[in-house]
């Protein structure tokens, strides 16, 4: 599993994109006070994110020269670890947005 | 001869058919609600529904997700994803599909950009002239409650099909 964390690009990229997230998430913590805007405010950065990680990859499309971002391995950890993600980033989300944010 | 291929696929024609109803019911909705105008100066405020309704709409949702991501990966639905093995390069996956993805994303981007320029401006103007998207979500929600419920779970059961992704089933 660690080799395939070290091999995998699209690994590499999300850990690049989540450390990149936590920095500016830290640097508008400064400038905003609010918690509940600035938890709309990380959302529009990770959204932002997302955005530079797809055009990447149209341009990768466009042009084969360009290495896409997100290549699609199936490999590494266990198919639970695949399926319980999504549903478990769903729960905090709303547990988080229920009873923390509201 | 395109539409023979379609009916000899039952996820194709469960997407046609719950598309086809989604939109019937989102027009009706509109439509329903165009007749029957309320008055939303109760909703400048941002009040979203209290309980014992909002737990409704999250058990609603949640069930619409897992029954969204459970459906596309059943037996004779969908079709088997094409596997690759390690360190190959996927297919095309299409460039147009990749141009609608880029679109999207920049789309919500500038919704998400201007729902936290709209919120910071609450704290000058309790009553602002440009409302956050969410003030017009909380509005609907409580202005017509169980108008918005189906299209709240249809929208939950869409992102668990599209957002659940589970390799090793029968998608997979």
């Amino acid at each position: 599993m660690l080799t395939f964390v070290r091999r995998s690009r699209s690994v590499r990229v999300l850990g690049a994109s989540l450390l990149l997230l936590v920095l500016l998430s830290a640097l508008a913590r400064l400038a905003i006070q609010d918690w509940f805007i600035w938890f709309w405010a990380v959302t529009a950065i990770a959204s932002a994110e997302l955005l530079f990680i797809a055009g990447w990859d149209l341009a990768a499309q466009l042009d084969r020269r360009l290495p896409p971002l997100v290549t699609d391995q199936n490999e590494g950890w266990s198919p639970w670890a695949h399926a319980v993600l999504v549903p478990f980033f769903l729960g905090a989300g709303v547990l988080v947005d229920h009873f923390l944010v509201h | 001869m395109y539409w023979r291929n379609v009916a000899r696929r039952p996820g194709a024609l469960v997407a046609i058919v719950a598309g086809l109803g989604g939109a019937a019911v989102t027009l009706g909705v509109v439509i329903y609600m165009l007749l029957h105008k309320r008055d939303i100066s109760s909703c400048a405020a941002g009040y979203a529904m209290g309980p014992p309704l909002d737990a409704v709409f999250v058990v609603a949702c949640l069930a619409a997700f897992a029954a969204g991501g459970l459906l596309s990966g059943a037996p004779g639905l969908t079709r088997p994803a094409p596997g690759y093995a390690a360190g190959e390069r996927r297919p095309d996956a299409g460039t147009v599909v990749q141009a609608l993805l880029v679109a999207v994303l920049l789309i919500l981007t500038l919704l998400l950009a201007y729902e936290t320029w709209s919120v910071s401006m609450l704290d000058d103007n309790p009553s602002p002239r440009f409302w956050p998207i969410t003030y017009f979500v909380r509005c609907a929600s409580r202005l017509e409650t169980f108008a918005t419920l189906p299209v709240a779970t249809a929208i939950c059961a869409f992102f668990g099909k599209w957002l659940w992704y589970r390799p090793g089933g029968a998608e997979a």
